[in-house]
């Protein structure tokens, strides 16, 4: 019997030996401390190469199936509605600089005039549901009952009505179009 | 659902069921990604290709033909996303030109009747191994976390890398020999060996 090389010794650890020769190196290891050493060593080596991960991120996993998931295209009115906010807010910043420009000088009467018909005439065609709704919020909101009555206050009810309506309309149809990456 | 396999799996992503998907990549990621990080010696690169490597798989699931397990399919995709990886950054393994040469190393290990601080040098016999394999040239870390960690054999590990048998035998023989030198290096008496 010649003695095991290293290799063979590996072999022995990993259980890869032909039968014949696993049997006489064990033998051998039986009778040599070094080589039960040498064995213990080699042994634990691979416990510790086998217990060790390396964790990748938490998100690492809900990042790749973002990725790979369909995703919810964002709509016409998905992204109407998101842009509306800042419409609505240039819309109530030009109102302010308009109220404050007739408060300062006045208009002249056909000026008012006109822009009351064009009120008037956006808000005749909403009139059936409309009113009732203005009433309503009238009645409730009596600190601005006055301010509803001016251009500034249709401005912004007709802006959060145009901002509500396009954020419904996107809960209705938005999600559902969904278009894969 | 943990009992699943991955064959259960990947039949009901392939089913329509895109989101059990992830149970696959939990079930994979850190040994995969312990691979990556020893292929590539960099956590933010290793995890970069892993995400690579894991959305090819899902590309590539359909035309999955099952001619061996998912993970041997897996690992070498992750193999050669690494390998690409390795090789834009201009990485190329450096093998000695002996490599094939076999070699065998001394046995010869003193013996002492002292007590070992048992826990202590066996933390200190894992960490030596941990950092060797940190230092330890990429094809054999490669090799020896396939071997060890992936517990895949010679056969897998060629498939995987498509390296000849007598390459991956020898530097998986190389890749344990140089823990081995380093942990006997470390330990200049054998006390250590008593308690592991």
């Amino acid at each position: 019997m010649k003695n095991p090389t290293m290799q063979e010794l590996m072999e022995y650890v990993d259980g890869v030996l032909e039968p014949s020769r696993h049997r006489e190196i064990e033998n051998m290891i039986a009778g040599s401390k070094s080589l039960q050493k040498e064995i213990r060593m080699l042994t634990a080596m691979r416990a510790v190469v086998n217990r060790e991960r390396i964790a990748p991120p938490k998100k690492f996993t809900s990042e790749i199936m973002n990725d790979i998931l369909p995703q919810r295209q964002e709509s016409i009115w998905f992204r109407l509605a998101k842009n509306s906010s800042n419409v609505f807010a240039m819309v109530v910043v030009l109102t302010l600089i308009v109220m404050a420009l007739v408060s300062s000088s006045p208009p002249s009467s056909s000026t008012m005039n006109q822009l009351n018909t064009v009120f008037n005439s956006f808000s005749s065609s909403f009139n059936s549901t409309f009113s009732q709704i203005l009433s309503l919020v009238q009645e409730y909101t009596r600190p601005i009952d006055g301010a509803m009555k001016t251009i500034l206050g249709k401005m912004l009810f007709i802006g959060l009505f145009i901002f509500s309506l396009l954020v419904i309309l996107d809960e209705l149809f938005g999600k559902r179009m969904m278009v894969r990456k | 659902m943990k009992d699943n396999t991955d064959q259960d799996i990947i039949r009901r992503v392939l089913a329509g069921e895109q989101k059990a998907y992830a149970e696959l990549i939990d079930r994979h990621k850190e040994k995969a990604m312990t691979l990556a990080v020893r292929m590539l010696k960099n956590k933010f690169d290793a995890e970069e290709a892993l995400q690579d490597a894991f959305i090819r798989a899902f590309k590539a699931l359909p035309g999955f033909e099952w001619k061996s397990s998912f993970s041997t399919w897996f690992y070498r995709i992750v193999f050669n996303v690494c390998s690409t990886a390795l090789s834009k950054k201009g990485n190329t393994s450096v093998v000695s030109i002996d490599e094939e040469r076999d070699e065998h190393l001394s046995l010869e290990i003193r013996s002492t009747d002292d007590e070992p601080d048992v826990e202590y040098e066996q933390k200190e016999f894992a960490r030596i191994i941990k950092n060797e394999i940190e230092m330890m040239e990429e094809s054999y870390s490669t090799i020896l976390t396939l071997f060890f960690l992936q517990e895949m054999s010679y056969e897998e590990i060629m498939s995987v890398t498509g390296l000849p048998l007598g390459t991956v035998k020898n530097r998986l023989f190389r890749a344990r020999s140089q823990l081995r030198t380093a942990v006997i290096r470390h330990f200049s008496n054998e006390k250590m060996l008593e308690s592991i």
